[in-house]
């Protein structure tokens, strides 16, 4: 199982990958989509973990890129927005199940990216 | 003129709710990664317990960190409360560098967003001026904006303060393009409408290409 984190929050997406590595998850990390689409393309992976507010291409126009590549990667968001109302209309968007609000908890993480590789085997 | 007074108000509730949910966002990835950096040093506390040995320099690399955030939190919320705190007085005297550069600062992550960069340079001087604070926070937000919107992305929206006579000036250069005159789009509706409060112009330099805002430096209300 290969994971990729997008955030560009360099501090975030580093410190979480190494949390995620000492969890037995082959994690890569990118802090701008355009890093992200260079690491795809020498390199598979089945789950990305993507920040949905990044400057330049956000997490769901890299999702669209992603997926023309590797159609079977399944997708995580995250994002800081606050309230309720952000959290009901992005999870309209992208899916309750596949969306995480920070800061995140690791354990929970972990949880989804094991629930959507389960799906990934299933399909 | 109701309507216009009623309108302007609208956008001036909206431009504060834009900067405190930005900033709000912010301090929320602050948090975020101070919660990745505690949850870390947790993993390795665990570690040490099972017997991996534990790096003195990997925890203070992770304590700086954990510093750094913590003042990165901190100035963010000092900006917060310093913009929020614009809204007590109608007029103040107030140091018009340290005003632009507060605006500058909130408007960091927008330009972030729109791959513009923003680089302010500060007169020799203090320049002390009288005025609304908000309301010429307002104003400079637009023309802030409406210049990073302009600017070519990659590009550098520069911005410089001067004081030429009884006015003040602040000046909105864009490398390598310039604004030409007569704007098509700029300045809207609300914007005219805090620029008359602030016996405010808006006018293009034919000169420079700049887009200049000019403004009296003792406001009288």
């Amino acid at each position: 199982m290969r994971v990729l984190l997008v955030d560009d929050e360099i501090e975030l997406v580093s410190t979480l990958a190494e949390r995620l590595s000492f969890r037995g998850i082959d994690v890569q990390w990118a802090s701008t989509s355009a890093e992200a689409l260079a690491k795809v393309e020498n390199q598979c992976f089945d789950v990305a973990v993507l920040d949905l507010r990044m400057p330049k291409i956000g997490g769901l126009a890299l999702k669209d890129k992603l997926i023309k590549k590797y159609p079977e990667m399944k997708f995580i968001f995250c994002t800081g927005y606050g309230s309720e109302e952000d959290f009901k209309a992005i999870a309209r968007q992208v899916g309750e199940e596949y969306y995480l609000v920070k800061p995140l908890d690791i354990e929970t993480l972990v949880e989804k990216i094991n629930t959507v590789l389960e799906q990934n085997l299933k399909e | 003129m109701e309507n216009s007074t009623q309108g302007s108000k609208d956008d001036s509730l909206r431009f504060f709710g834009k900067i405190v949910a930005s900033n709000s966002h912010e301090i929320k990835n602050v948090m975020a990664i101070i919660n990745e950096k505690a949850g870390l040093i947790k993993d390795l506390t665990l570690m040490a317990e099972k017997g991996v040995v534990l790096d003195p320099a990997k925890i203070q690399t992770l304590a700086e960190g954990l510093n750094i955030q913590i003042k990165r939190g901190d100035a963010i919320i000092k900006d917060m409360n310093k913009f929020a705190h614009s809204v007590d007085k109608d007029s103040y005297q107030v140091d018009l560098c340290e005003l632009t550069a507060l605006m500058v600062r909130l408007a960091e992550r927008f330009a972030l967003r729109l791959s513009v960069t923003l680089d302010l340079k500060f007169p020799e001087t203090t320049l002390k001026i009288n005025t609304h604070p908000f309301i010429l926070e307002s104003l400079i937000w637009d023309c802030l904006f409406f210049a990073m919107e302009t600017s070519a992305k990659n590009q550098t929206v520069n911005i410089t303060i001067n004081k030429p006579g009884d006015t003040a000036e602040l000046r909105f250069g864009l490398t390598g393009n310039r604004f030409t005159d007569p704007l098509q789009s700029f300045p809207g509706d609300s914007t005219k409408i805090f620029m008359k409060k602030l016996q405010a112009k808006v006018l293009i330099d034919s000169e420079t290409g700049e887009l200049v805002l000019r403004l009296p430096a003792d406001l009288q209300l």
